[in-house]
């Protein structure tokens, strides 16, 4: 103990040291939480569009969002998402990128704009071919495009800004990617096969490089002097505008956009499974983070280097820049100042108690006395750790935080953010939850009665019997059907005994009642009835209340018999009540089994036909699988536990009534 | 007098009838002949069906095969082998674990005493409220952030830990029934901790062990939605929850619907052997006098 007290020392320089303590747990704390809230600020925010977006750039000071549509127009949004502007065009839009003030787009009717940051017209030039690729001069002179007619007609076209052609340039193959470059003298175009070539401004190629297979995506920062390109080989190239190879990078995943971000200097880099991954600006990866699927196109704002991503057709995922950049680093900071935070609190609860000498001795002594306690009994602790360690784990864990997930939206390795009663809301907006719950209801009542009753009554019919080697092999006899396994049982009821075919339907028609023969299981009317009847005769745990009745006195049975009790009388009266220990755990096991059987239903009907044998233990399933909403799975897991809590309460309320009388 | 003359009346009618009486007992034994009949039907359809030929097969459930076709059950095991040998080892292991852990806990708990004993034991004991469907989505999501997702550590340890709960109550209600003496005995003969585990507490408490190891190693072996979760291979996967895709993908390559019955039927070979092991511990009943609530 680095602070253990000696009494001599004052008073004023303990408290010092409990001071400063205490103002770094603070200090400590509330960092660690702004971290966390970094972290947060990772999901994205979603943003849904009335058409398909085709392109996106920004607006010089990073004001504006300009999208691109497939419906022939472009939209200008500022930072709320509210609409601005729009420009309408003949042909959807299929390239756009910001120079200066000045917004290039080109459309597929054939013609290239320039438009300002107001929406303002400039120009429109109409092109030979399909402008599939448009860039410009930072002061507007000079329009920049890459047009396709088929496979074999290609042009590189440079225009000024009256719309007069200045040179045009068969580049052999379809135009990818044009960039104009800020010195207002080059242009740069990707082509299909893989090659990227530096023209300038009276068309002389300046400079020619090849990368590794077809571009994918590329992007060019003006301010850093930094382009860079992906291809179908999953290589990251970083070129400056010389076009001098500075790094090449080979991604382990399918490439699908590439990002430059010059306000953090980072590059992104988005894959076909939906992992963002970010890249300083030599190429070496910061860190990955998993988003989501299906993102297709990228963009980032060169002033906020906030990235706008677009997954399918029109969902824009809008992701905070900083965020992004801190996202690494705080990772690795968090999960240090979570031990930091511990340590801080511990010395910081020593310095305090160091400031009362007389209790800090007490209190010290104690401590060590406990611990010399603990370890006299080491072996004892040794023996139990592993359980306890495993418990730990695997069920104290879980179960805990199992009741804080349900009240969360969780996307494991991505974000946690409190929600409230949200999930609990959802799973019972679900129109189907009222009729799962009524399933769930049903089969409780039935899923009881059939632990109880048939299995007293069996175990009675054998005791019952004179005979003990007749005992003795029906009780055999009814424990071997556990030979077959639960699932390929329940697959054989579901075919072999209520299917079409099945045993009960072949025995109506062979009884003369084949009008009564039905899909027992795909019929909506009985469907329920006929899960319900899965199991019969329900023989069940039999063999525990043989058990308990076996361990009844003989003298009992023998004065019921002297008193006249008649069979049935015996049961109800005697037996009943002695074997109620058991009783009472075949209630509960069956009640708890019977609330969380998934098995049933889902190897038989799926919860159909359509919702009619639906139960909430499928509905969690799904929420688990289908949806990966874990939150409401979470909240589902914590309604059915309440419920088998319920049970579990009544039955000690029950027990502890029943010791009082 | 009245009361007195029904007394008599009852007392006659109950010593050579009643439920001893021939009528009575000739009613039990139809009832049982019928239920055993009926609760064997699905292994009887199983079995028959499985030994049919597809023609066969189409003249309804109660034909009987004419010459058994034994090579649905050959060509049935070959598909299901695999996944029958993860499920084995799988719950091999675990049952293992489990009955080994809670044996020595329970042993601590009973012969040990040491601080913190009540609240190990009630600590544990609390868990038995806790249902699986509470933790079964964070448990997912650990097994992810574990990284152990879709491997067998993902079956194994929560099998192991959570199959403990009710095995180290069984066992310590058990245990502290045998005799103190046996153990101070020994002691007083300089046995060490260890071995009066291994000499004497275990060796009395067999019949419980193998109740319980019975009883877990059918739990896990029939389980279905846990690894279903959490193994995404079918290569990895055990048994029960791939049975019926399996039945579904032979079906197309062999054509022959008695292969299906044959590898449902043949799915429950490790259970056999579990059930002849525990049929001994079973039959009787005598765990019931510990199952109470």
């Amino acid at each position: 103990m680095i602070n253990y007290p000696k009494s001599s020392r004052g008073m004023g320089l303990r408290a010092v040291i409990f001071i400063i303590s205490l103002i770094l747990v603070i200090a400590s704390i509330f960092y660690t939480t702004k971290l966390q809230d970094y972290a947060r600020l990772v999901q994205g925010t979603t943003l849904t569009t009335d058409g398909s977006v085709n392109a996106v750039s920004f607006s010089q000071d990073g004001s504006l969002t300009y999208l691109g549509m497939r419906d022939n127009k472009v939209i200008a949004l500022d930072q709320n998402g509210k609409t601005i502007w729009e420009f309408h065009t003949d042909g959807p839009i299929l390239d756009m990128k910001t120079n200066g003030d000045y917004l290039y787009v080109s459309d597929d009717s054939r013609y290239v704009h320039v438009l300002d940051h107001n929406g303002n017209q400039l120009s429109s030039t109409k092109v030979g071919y399909r402008p599939t690729t448009v860039a410009g001069s930072g002061d507007g002179s000079r329009i920049l495009t890459g047009t396709t007619m088929s496979a074999m007609k290609n042009r590189f076209q440079l225009y000024d800004s009256n719309g007069e052609q200045i040179y045009s340039l068969d580049p052999l193959n379809i135009i990818s990617d044009v960039y104009y470059l800020d010195d207002s003298q080059h242009g740069i175009f990707i082509s299909r096969n893989a090659s990227v070539v530096l023209i300038d401004d009276e068309g002389q190629e300046a400079k020619a490089t090849k990368i590794d297979y077809y571009p994918v995506d590329s992007d060019y920062s003006k301010s850093d002097d930094l382009l860079i390109i992906s291809d179908e080989g999953n290589h990251v190239f970083a070129f400056d505008t010389g076009l001098n190879t500075l790094w090449r990078a080979k991604i382990d995943q399918k490439v699908n956009a590439v990002g430059i971000d010059p306000s953090h200097n980072q590059i992104y880099v988005i894959t076909h499974d939906g992992i963002f991954i970010i890249m300083d600006y030599e190429g070496e990866e910061i860190t990955r983070i998993n988003v989501t699927k299906e993102i297709r196109l990228l963009a980032v704002n060169p002033v906020n280097g906030t990235v706008m991503t677009i997954k399918g057709d029109n969902n824009l995922i809008v992701y905070d820049g900083s965020a992004l950049t801190g996202f690494a680093r705080n990772q690795i900071l968090l999960s240090i100042f979570e031990v930091v935070n511990i340590i801080l609190i511990i010395i910081a609860a020593i310095a305090f108690i160091n400031m009362f000498p007389t209790i800090s001795r007490k209190l010290f002594g104690a401590v060590i006395n406990v611990l010399k306690l603990l370890y006299r009994h080491k072996l004892s602790y040794v023996l139990i750790l592993p359980t306890i360690v495993l418990l730990l784990i695997f069920n104290y864990y879980p179960a805990i935080s199992g009741l804080f997930i349900a009240f969360t939206d969780y996307k494991p390795g991505i974000y946690m953010r409190w929600v409230g009663t949200k999930n609990f809301r959802t799973m019972v907006e679900n129109p189907y939850f009222w009729t799962g719950v009524g399933n769930m209801l049903l089969f409780l009542i039935t899923d009881i009665i059939k632990a109880l009753i048939p299995p007293i009554f069996f175990a009675e019919l054998i005791i019952a019997m004179r005979s003990k080697a007749s005992q003795y092999w029906t009780r055999v006899a009814l424990y071997l059907p556990g030979i077959l396994p639960g699932v390929a049982g329940m697959l054989v009821w579901k075919d072999g005994i209520l299917g079409h075919n099945g045993l009960i339907n072949s025995f109506l028609r062979v009884v003369g009642l084949g009008h009564l023969a039905t899909p027992w299981l795909g019929t909506e009317q009985t469907a329920i009835w006929a899960l319900i009847f899965i199991g019969f005769p329900f023989i069940g745990s039999y063999i525990i209340f043989y058990g308990a009745l076996i361990g009844v006195p003989d003298s009992l049975f023998d004065a019921a018999k002297i008193d006249g009790c008649s069979w049935w009388r015996r049961i109800i009266s005697i037996d009943i009540p002695l074997i109620s220990p058991q009783i009472k755990y075949v209630f509960v096991v069956s009640f708890i089994s019977s609330v969380q059987n998934f098995s049933l239903v889902y190897l038989t009907t799926m919860g159909g036909p359509g919702h009619a044998t639906y139960t909430p233990i499928l509905e969690l399933y799904y929420n688990m699988t289908k949806f990966q909403q874990y939150g409401v799975a979470a909240a589902m897991g914590v309604f059915l536990f309440i419920v088998i809590f319920g049970a579990t309460i009544m039955n000690l309320r029950i027990q502890t009534a029943q010791d009082k009388m | 007098m009245l009361k007195k003359g029904k007394t008599e009346r009852f007392r006659g009618f109950n010593k050579g009838k009643g439920v001893d009486g021939p009528v009575a007992q000739i009613t039990i034994a139809v009832i049982m002949i019928c239920t055993i009949f009926i609760v064997m039907l699905p292994i009887l359809i199983t079995i028959s069906s499985s030994l049919k030929t597809n023609y066969e097969a189409a003249l309804g459930v109660w034909s009987l095969p004419k010459t058994p076709k034994w090579e649905n059950w050959g060509t049935g095991m070959q598909n299901i082998i695999g996944n029958m040998l993860n499920s084995l080892i799988i719950c091999v292991i675990s049952t293992a674990g489990v009955v080994f852990f809670s044996s020595i806990v329970a042993y601590v708990l009973v012969r040990h005493n040491f601080p913190g004993k009540e609240l190990v034991f009630y600590g544990i004991i609390a868990l038995m409220i806790v249902p699986g469907v509470l933790t079964l989505t964070p448990n997912f999501l650990l097994m992810m952030n574990l990284g152990i997702k879709n491997t067998w550590w993902a079956l194994i340890l929560p099998y192991i830990s959570g199959g403990q709960v009710g095995a180290i109550f069984l066992f310590r209600t058990f245990m502290s029934q045998q005799p103190v003496d046996l153990f101070e005995a020994a002691k007083i003969d300089g046995a060490s901790d260890l071995t009066m585990y291994a000499k004497i507490a275990i060796p009395l408490a067999i019949p419980v062990l193998a109740i319980q190891a019975v009883g877990t190693f059918g739990a896990y072996y029939n389980d279905y939605l846990w690894p279903m979760l959490v193994i995404d291979e079918q290569s990895k996967q055990t048994l029960m929850p791939v049975l019926r895709s399996l039945t579904a993908q032979i079906s197309g390559i062999y054509d022959e619907q008695g292969v299906t019955h044959a590898m449902y039927l043949l799915s429950g070979i490790p259970l056999i052997f579990t059930t002849a092991f525990g049929l001994k511990y079973f039959i009787n009943g005598d765990f019931a006098a510990g199952l109470k609530l």
